[in-house]
């Protein structure tokens, strides 16, 4: 009788030491027994984010607002075309955004979904700069809605001269190009 | 002569051993103790931690919506700027891939410069002048904040841990390069920090969530391709879409349980 109590305690006690034993070898016993302590997601959640809102960009930039907040831009953040405002804030850095910024979304590839306003790049005036035509924070998909920027000349027809975009009916060629403004106010649709 | 065997009485080396197990517990062991509650070399915090922020109370998760992308690669940009990723195209947090399928019945992958640049220059598009596509799409890929993460289980030093809001860290101090968890990661989502030789990987902002802002990538992504929220909150716009739609993730079959969801995912993503 002693030596079966004997065997089952021996046997007991092999399988709690392989169970302990088990434990320790494994990984999640570390941070258990405290040996380690890894988490430091409070000093992860602690850093200071880069990027702003955009909100704080338009809080100085009310005349940008103004177009962005009623354009289809108005999803985009500032700093998605313009880069993190830091440097901006901190150093009075100028933020431009160049023409790689209006192809990196706009350029026709074919991976891109066919609604979302593409252009090829060789054939839709690839000398021109986009916002020769285009107002980034006011685009416009179709052309009469285009944002113009005529500021002191009158410079209609260096664009309203030719034949791709001209659309200047039959009876207007004769006409002063003084005249155009009498009738068509820039940026609001040029319908007469 | 005496015997070898009494040279040191049984009394004497177990008096000795003793003092030998306790004595290298206090030398080693609870310097070790204390430093790990210092957290040693850790993140470095120029703010306060958001002092209202509970983990427990949050289930983040990450949805991508690949017919939606563009392939602008602002995300990939924003989030190095964020996150001071090295501009190496070698180092990402995120990346974007392009998926092209021809006639022929082949399925090429391509990613230049991580997509960091868009994919729209000649360069990157003359390979497939030749080709006949018949479909073609962006992937959007980052760190998929696993819910059995293997770079956590094979970590040797415990360095990296999951947050109980569902993210994916690394304790910087505590990590020593040793590259397993980079070997380990069936997503290809981390990479050596090559200046402080630590492993680096996406950290969904937490610094951003924790503030309840967005991730940089998501808040920047022109097309809302990457959508981003809390499964705890029934209103969110991420819980509405999990309860509708059907959702994938990446390399199902290997059980890690991803928190990257993709929305509409053609078959030929890995």
């Amino acid at each position: 009788m002693s030596y079966l109590a004997r065997g089952t305690t021996i046997l007991v006690v092999a399988v709690v030491a392989l169970l302990m034993f088990r434990f320790v070898i494994t990984q999640r016993s570390i941070e258990s027994i405290g040996l380690i302590e890894s988490d430091n997601s409070v000093s992860w959640a602690s850093l200071e984010p880069v990027l702003g809102a955009s909100g704080r960009c338009v809080e100085c930039h009310t005349d940008v607002d103004l177009e962005w907040s009623r354009s289809a831009h108005l999803v985009q953040s500032c700093e998605a075309c313009h880069g993190a405002g830091g440097p901006h804030i901190s150093e009075g850095a100028i933020l431009g955004a160049a023409k790689e910024e209006c192809i990196a979304c706009h350029a026709a590839i074919p991976a891109r979904p066919e609604d979302f306003p593409q252009v090829e790049l060789t054939e839709h005036h690839p000398e021109t700069d986009c916002t020769t035509c285009h107002n980034p924070h006011s685009p416009a998909a179709a052309f009469p809605d285009v944002q113009h920027r005529i500021e002191g000349r009158q410079d209609c027809l260096a664009c309203h001269g030719e034949p791709d975009i001209g659309r200047l009916p039959p009876n207007h060629l004769d006409r002063a190009v003084e005249t155009c403004l009498g009738c068509h106010k820039p940026g609001e649709g040029v319908e007469p | 002569m005496t015997a070898p065997r009494s040279a040191i009485p049984r009394r004497a080396f177990l008096d000795l051993a003793g003092r030998v197990v306790v004595g290298s517990f206090l030398i080693y062991g609870a310097p070790g103790a204390v430093l790990s509650r210092l957290g040693g070399r850790a993140a470095p915090s120029k703010d306060e931690p958001p002092a209202e922020y509970d983990p427990q109370a949050h289930e983040w998760i990450f949805i991508v919506d690949t017919l939606r992308c563009i392939g602008c690669g602002r995300c990939v940009r924003a989030c190095k700027e964020e996150n001071a990723v090295p501009m190496d195209p070698k180092y990402n947090r995120t990346w974007v891939e392009r998926f092209v399928r021809t006639a022929e019945g082949d399925v090429y992958v391509d990613s230049p410069d991580a997509g960091i640049h868009g994919f729209a220059s000649p360069e990157v598009n003359e390979k497939y002048e030749d080709l006949e596509i018949t479909k073609s799409f962006f992937v959007p890929k980052l760190c998929n904040q696993c819910e059995k993460p293997p770079c956590v289980q094979v970590c040797p030093v415990s360095a990296t841990f999951k947050t109980a809001d569902g993210v994916v860290l690394v304790n910087r101090g505590k990590c020593i390069g040793c590259r397993y968890c980079i070997q380990a990661c069936p997503y290809g989502s981390r990479y050596l920090d090559p200046h402080e030789h630590v492993a680096d990987k996406c950290t969904w902002c937490y610094h951003r969530i924790s503030r309840g802002l967005l991730p940089a990538c998501v808040t920047v992504c022109p097309v809302g391709a990457r959508k981003f929220g809390d499964l705890r909150d029934p209103e969110s716009e991420v819980s509405r879409l999990v309860d509708q739609l059907r959702m994938y993730v990446l390399k199902e079959e290997l059980g890690t349980e991803p928190r990257v969801r993709y929305m509409q995912l053609d078959k030929g993503v890995r």
